[in-house]
Parts: structure tokens; C-alpha cells; sequence
């Protein structure tokens, strides 16, 4: 019976994990588009008022982005280009990103802040959809998952 | 026949209804359709043979061979 009863939990507890697991992956593309927002309105404010320059810029993305477009500043500014191969992104998606990153610092003042504003209304646009579609399936995977686990459980238990 | 098998389908019943309720509930009205029958597969797989059995009974009782 007690076997029984923590195989029972030991099931329910790994599909609930996988559910969370699924509900993260969401989490991860609302962060990323939360920050690349928030990074073109920094850009927008530093180019108008403070002029930082695109190497203080790089090195002080946060952890989201590093970790996806994996290029260090000094390898930015010695002209190696971005390139995007997680799978949370479409393609379309990882070569807008990859654009934005290419193409941030070559234009002349007037010009990096329309190709800023640009991308910031085309990003902004996919944070909206983000963030929607965070809110509806973040507990969503998690619920299904546990209930699965359950059924699972009384079918071959 | 044990009393568990009632208890075993009911509560499948419960969970699928649930499942069915959350799904329809983020606009996935095709999956818990899907789940439905699949509900209904199952507890159909388990009742099969006591169905079998039942009409084997009707069969032996008023001898219809």
C-alpha cells in the first residue's frame, strides 16, 4: 500500500515537473522580450542624453540575452557577428534578433535611433503577444500536467 | 467483480472531465474533444471483458445458444 502510495506521488510529481518544465520555456521568451524592450528604450535614453558607448552597452545586457546571443563585448566589437540557435525562438524571430544585434552601432546618431525605434515597435508587439501567452499557459501546463500524472496513476495502478 | 473497478472509473471520469474543463477553458476545444474519447477509450478497455462476461451470464440464464 505504501508502495503504492509514493509511486503514486513519484508519478504525479514527475509530470507536474515536466509541466513546469514546458510553462518555464514561455517564461524564458517573455524574459528575453521583456529585456530586448527594455534595452531599446535604454539605447533610445542613451543616445539622446548620456551617449554610452556600444561596448558599455554589451557589457551590461543582462543574463537573458547574454546567455542567448552569446557574444561577449570584445567580441562584438571586433566585429563577430550574432547569431541566435535556440530552439525558443522561430526563425524569423532569431534572425530579427540577430539583425538587431548585427546592425546596433552602425549608423549615425539620427540613424540608430529610427533603426532602434524600428525594432522596439517590433519587439514590443511580440512582448505583448509574450506576455499573453505567458499568462495563459503558465498554469495551464502545470495543472494538465499533475492531472495526467493522476490519470495515469489510477489507469495502471 | 470488485467494488474498485466503480471507484477506478469514476474517478478517471473526474480527472478527464477536469482536463476537459481546463482545456476548453485555454481555447483548445479540439484536444478536449480528443481527451473525451480518450476517457472513454479507457474506461471502455476496462469494462470490455466485464460486458463479455455480463452477456455470457444472459446467455446461461435464459439458455440462448
Amino acid at each position: 500500500m505504501i508502495i503504492k502510495v509514493l509511486l503514486g506521488l513519484v508519478l504525479v510529481s514527475a509530470t507536474t515537473l515536466t509541466g513546469i518544465k514546458l510553462a518555464d520555456k514561455k517564461k524564458i521568451r517573455r524574459n528575453f522580450y521583456n529585456e530586448i524592450t527594455t534595452l531599446c528604450c535604454n539605447l533610445k535614453s542613451d543616445l539622446r542624453y548620456r551617449l554610452t558607448t556600444i561596448d558599455i552597452v554589451m557589457e551590461s545586457l543582462p543574463n537573458v540575452i547574454k546567455e542567448r546571443i552569446k557574444v561577449d563585448a570584445d567580441q562584438f566589437i571586433s566585429g563577430k557577428t550574432v547569431s541566435i540557435e535556440d530552439k525558443t525562438f522561430s526563425e524569423n524571430e532569431r534572425r530579427d534578433i540577430a539583425d538587431f544585434f548585427n546592425k546596433l552601432g552602425t549608423h549615425d546618431s539620427q540613424g540608430s535611433l529610427n533603426f532602434i525605434d524600428f525594432y522596439y515597435e517590433k519587439f514590443k508587439k511580440i512582448t505583448d503577444e509574450c506576455e499573453q501567452i505567458y499568462k495563459k499557459t503558465s498554469t495551464f501546463y502545470v495543472k494538465i500536467g499533475a492531472l495526467l500524472g493522476a490519470l495515469i496513476y489510477i489507469i495502471v495502478i | 467483480m470488485s467494488v474498485d473497478i466503480i471507484f477506478r472509473i469514476a474517478a478517471i471520469g473526474i480527472l478527464i472531465t477536469v482536463i476537459c474543463q481546463i482545456l476548453k477553458k485555454s481555447d483548445r476545444d479540439d484536444i478536449a474533444t480528443l481527451v473525451g474519447i480518450a476517457g472513454l477509450v479507457i474506461v471502455l478497455s476496462i469494462v470490455i471483458s466485464l460486458i463479455a462476461e455480463l452477456f455470457e451470464s444472459i446467455k446461461d440464464i435464459f439458455t440462448l445458444y
